[in-house]
């Protein structure tokens, strides 16, 4: 008979209804047999005690229901961000808190990195530093004979060395935007948006969608999401060949990986029949840990970049509107065909006219075929108001709201992109939750980092680093957030009847934490150690 | 090997920079016919087409070579690429391949800003943009205007454009095409714009033109001074609509003078293509249509400036042009 292991807890916080706390939980072929006290395995022959979580708190697994799998890929460059940062390994890289500091790590870091090879780093961000803007003058001490690129933390800014500038032919010549100078009319180094810093990535040959399709990326992605208590992360967006699923489905296969992968197929212009066949032929490929045969669809931009497709009165500096990158049209073609072949559809929506015309398409796309429980979600759907929700309601779309973006974004959301009113009442978890709505909460990672209880402090606080609290109204429960990293999201994905909470039947897929988020101030929540996670009975610890 | 890096060295001469169109327009502007023609047209060039998905082009199976995943080879050198996961790779692929293309045509998609791929040609040393072309629907681009979702990004690519394509002027009619010139006038005043009835675009126009013999076309210049609303014969020549102008010389250019001169927007020029001698080094430049490059380049091997031109009879002074590019002179 295959063995059962009874884990000893403080404390085991369930999120089922029927017995929200637990002491223990038995667990067997990787699932949860009994949930309760002592003895919670005994009609079932009981099982051998295992008490190496008895000073630890259980829940159930955190679920990242918008991720992207290239936050694996960061850590082969040096990292150079203001806030400390732990690796997939456990190692500590401390925040750089000034120029001079990223300067110096820089410095250490070349003198490791092999001749010939750029030196490259990430996660800067300069709103952070109270310094001079980091310029090519600064990045010359590093190195004068080789590239350095410092990849600033929202991937749209990209900030170089003269080696670096004089390798694309960027001078005081150059009549490209994107290319800021110094006040004498000389490049500065800093090169904003794709097209000016492509000519460096190139030749530097930084390519992060080409790493986070590689395995160390893959496994630096599962390492990370165990870091933070998660147990079940999606790659939202992922273009899926042949070889990248057979590589997918090997790696999570193995003993020693602690990650449920679920990747959605990306929509790009293509035929909607076909598109949906791709789909299909995917959904037939999911494994235990590869969930596969869903989609995502991207139709707008963001809203801290000024591309998302806002209704009136549009944004505070008067920018013009964002961008679809779909056209509405093909959105109503695509949504159509996707629905009627029961696909189902994870669609970013940030700006509240592309929620709109989404929430159209859903419409007129389950009036044609209906679907009683197709759990289609918009994800991040930040500017949604009252009508919108009610509207997610009445047709059974979830929401998948993106809440670190008060703690990331919310002053700047306030005093530049969007203006208070709409920023008090962005990533509105209490609409949600009262209009009935499924919710999940999200980090976007690498956008922001992962780390579901990061998320949940934020959608229970709602605090700026300038101190705002940044619409009171919307702010949930620590019980309520909880739910909205684990049970929430499962729903999204259309796993709650094997994740999501801790009852006899499902995954044993836990996160082990140091203290109870039920019991801390709601303040201290995204303080709470995590110490690692059980995956599916297997134990992980950080 | 610490070489990496060199700007110089003993490898095989730099290619010169691959030309670039972007091809811009909303669905159903005919951007994919205009493909099909630039890969299957008798032009002897080997163009290279990137597009979004190529399931869509109507391309003659008798042409095709060679299919490898997101690339299909044409027996007359052409090839057609799908974009794929990612634009980057896919213009990093094409500027790899060998031998490399002769010219890059970028398709696209429907609701692209196509100044910002536009950029990406500019930014890269190894491309240079020759032109945005946006394709006008004549018979829905007013409905689309009408359309508040769509409104901003049909004008956003009629802006960005350096030549505007009329396209289906034959299905909407006289009357609806000279309303839509006429609204496509006070969008972009300085644009020039061509009728393309019955597909019978030159395409010439949109990768060199300068180098081409006089299209067999009709292109209407923003002050072409006649009655828009009438149809074009393909076969009617209209080489007189064109006129061009040449230089060549060993003098050196006042180089902010002269990046100024290609950008002018009141001599009636639509192309302009050439390299000098500044002072500070050798540079090449480009106009076309509204769009122009000015950039450091090699020095020729005859070591003399040359430069051509060509613009639309009823509006390009060629005299005056030579008299100011005289006065670059130093």
């Amino acid at each position: 008979m295959p063995e059962t292991v009874v884990y000893r807890a403080r404390k085991i916080v369930t999120l089922d209804p029927n017995r929200p706390e637990a002491t223990h939980v038995a667990v067997r072929e990787g699932r949860i047999l009994a949930v309760g006290g002592p003895d919670c395995a005994a009609p079932w022959g009981g099982g051998r005690l295992d008490e190496r979580f008895g000073d630890a708190v259980l829940l159930p697994g955190f679920v990242e229901g918008h991720g992207h799998m290239m936050t694996g890929a960061m850590w082969r460059y040096v990292y150079a961000g203001d806030q400390d940062r732990v690796d997939p390994d456990g190692n500590l890289h401390k925040g750089m808190p000034s120029v001079e500091a990223v300067v110096a790590r820089l410095k250490e870091a070349a003198a490791e990195i092999p001749e010939g090879e750029p030196i490259v780093a990430w996660g800067f961000d300069p709103i952070f530093l109270p310094t001079e803007r980091l310029n090519c003058r600064h990045l010359d001490e590093v190195s004068k004979d080789r590239p350095v690129a410092v990849v600033h933390s929202n991937f749209h800014l990209l900030t170089v060395n003269s080696k670096a500038l004089e390798m694309a032919g960027y001078s005081r010549d150059t009549n490209v935007e994107g290319v800021a100078r110094f006040s004498n009319g000389e490049p500065n180094g800093e090169l904003q948006e794709m097209a000016a810093m492509f000519p460096i990535l190139r030749r530097c040959r930084i390519d992060f969608r080409e790493l986070s399709r590689r395995e160390p990326a893959v496994r630096a992605y599962a390492k990370s999401a165990m870091r933070c208590g998660v147990t079940t992360a999606t790659d939202l967006a992922a273009m899926l060949e042949d070889e990248d699923v057979d590589g997918l489905l090997r790696i999570t296969a193995a003993e020693d990986f602690c990650l449920r992968i679920v990747p959605t197929l990306v929509f790009r212009e293509m035929s909607p029949a076909d598109f949906v066949s791709r789909a299909q032929a995917l959904g037939k490929r999911s494994s235990d840990m590869l969930r596969l045969g869903s989609v995502k669809i991207v139709t707008d931009g963001s809203i801290q970049g000024f591309t998302a497709r806002l209704k009136w009165p549009g944004h505070l500096g008067g920018q013009p509107n964002g961008i679809w990158n779909v056209p509405p049209k093909q959105l109503f073609e695509v949504i159509e065909a996707l629905n009627a072949a029961r696909v189902q559809m994870h669609i970013h929506t940030n700006g509240d006219e592309a929620s709109e015309v989404t929430l159209d398409a859903l419409e007129a796309a389950l009036c044609k075929s209906p679907w009683p429980d197709h759990r289609h979600t918009l994800q991040h759907v930040q500017l949604a108001g009252e009508d919108q929700f009610a509207r997610m309601a009445a047709m059974g779309v979830c929401a998948n709201l993106f809440a670190n973006h008060m703690w990331y974004f919310g002053d700047a959301h306030y005093e530049i992109s969007i203006g208070p009113d709409r920023a008090r009442r962005m990533d509105a978890c209490r609409s949600a939750l009262d209009h009935g709505v499924t919710l999940a909460i999200h980090s976007d990672t690498p956008v922001t980092p992962m780390g579901p209880l990061t998320v949940a402090w934020c959608a229970v606080n709602r605090i700026t680093p300038k101190g705002r609290v940044l619409g009171e109204a919307q702010r949930i429960t620590v019980a309520e957030a909880l739910h909205a990293i684990t049970l929430g999201p499962a729903k999204t994905l259309k796993m709650d009847d094997e994740i999501g909470s801790i009852e006899t039947g499902k995954k044993a897929d836990f996160a082990v934490l140091a203290d109870d988020p039920l019991s801390v101030a709601p303040y201290e929540l995204r303080n709470i150690e995590v110490l690692g996670t059980v995956s599916g009975g297997r134990v992980f610890m950080a | 090997m610490s070489g990496a890096f060199e700007t110089e060295g003993g490898g095989p001469a730099p290619l010169p920079p691959l030309p670039v169109t972007v091809i811009s327009g909303y669905l159903g502007a005919g951007k994919t016919t205009l493909v099909n023609r630039l890969l299957t047209e008798a032009h002897g060039r080997r163009i290279t087409v990137l597009v979004n998905d190529f399931g869509e082009i109507p391309l003659d199976e008798s042409l095709i070579v060679n299919r490898d995943g997101d690339t299909l080879s044409l027996a007359n050198g052409c090839m057609c690429c799908s974009i794929g996961g990612d634009l980057f790779d896919a213009i990093d692929r094409i500027l790899e391949a060998h031998p490399r293309a002769e010219h890059l045509v970028i398709e696209t998609s429907g609701v692209a800003d196509p100044a910002k791929i536009a950029q990406i040609a500019m930014a890269e040393p190894d491309m240079a943009l020759i032109l945005t072309a946006t394709l006008v629907d004549a018979a829905n681009f007013e409905a689309g205007l009408a359309d508040p979702l769509l409104a901003d990004t049909l004008v956003r690519q009629v802006r960005a454009a350096g030549l505007v394509v009329i396209s289906k002027a034959d299905h909407a009619g006289a009357e609806a095409t000279a309303a839509l010139a006429a609204t496509l006038a006070q969008m972009a005043p300085a644009t020039p714009r061509v009728e393309a009835a019955f597909g019978a675009l030159p395409i010439e126009m949109l990768l060199d033109p300068a180098e081409a013999p006089a299209p067999a076309g009709h292109v209407c210049g923003p002050d072409c001074g006649h009655d828009h609303a009438h149809s074009h014969d393909p076969a009617q020549d209209h080489g007189a609509h064109y006129r061009s102008w040449s230089w060549s010389g060993a003098e050196a250019l006042d180089a902010a003078a002269a990046e100024a001169l290609i950008g002018a927007e009141d001599i009636g020029l639509y192309r302009l293509k050439g390299v000098a001698r500044t002072p500070a080094g050798w540079v090449e430049f480009h106009r076309a249509g509204r769009q122009s490059s000015f950039r450091p380049a090699q020095a020729p091997a005859d070591g003399l400036s040359r430069a051509v031109a060509i613009g639309f009879a009823a509006r390009f002074d060629a005299g005056a042009l030579d008299a100011r590019w005289r006065a670059l002179l130093v």
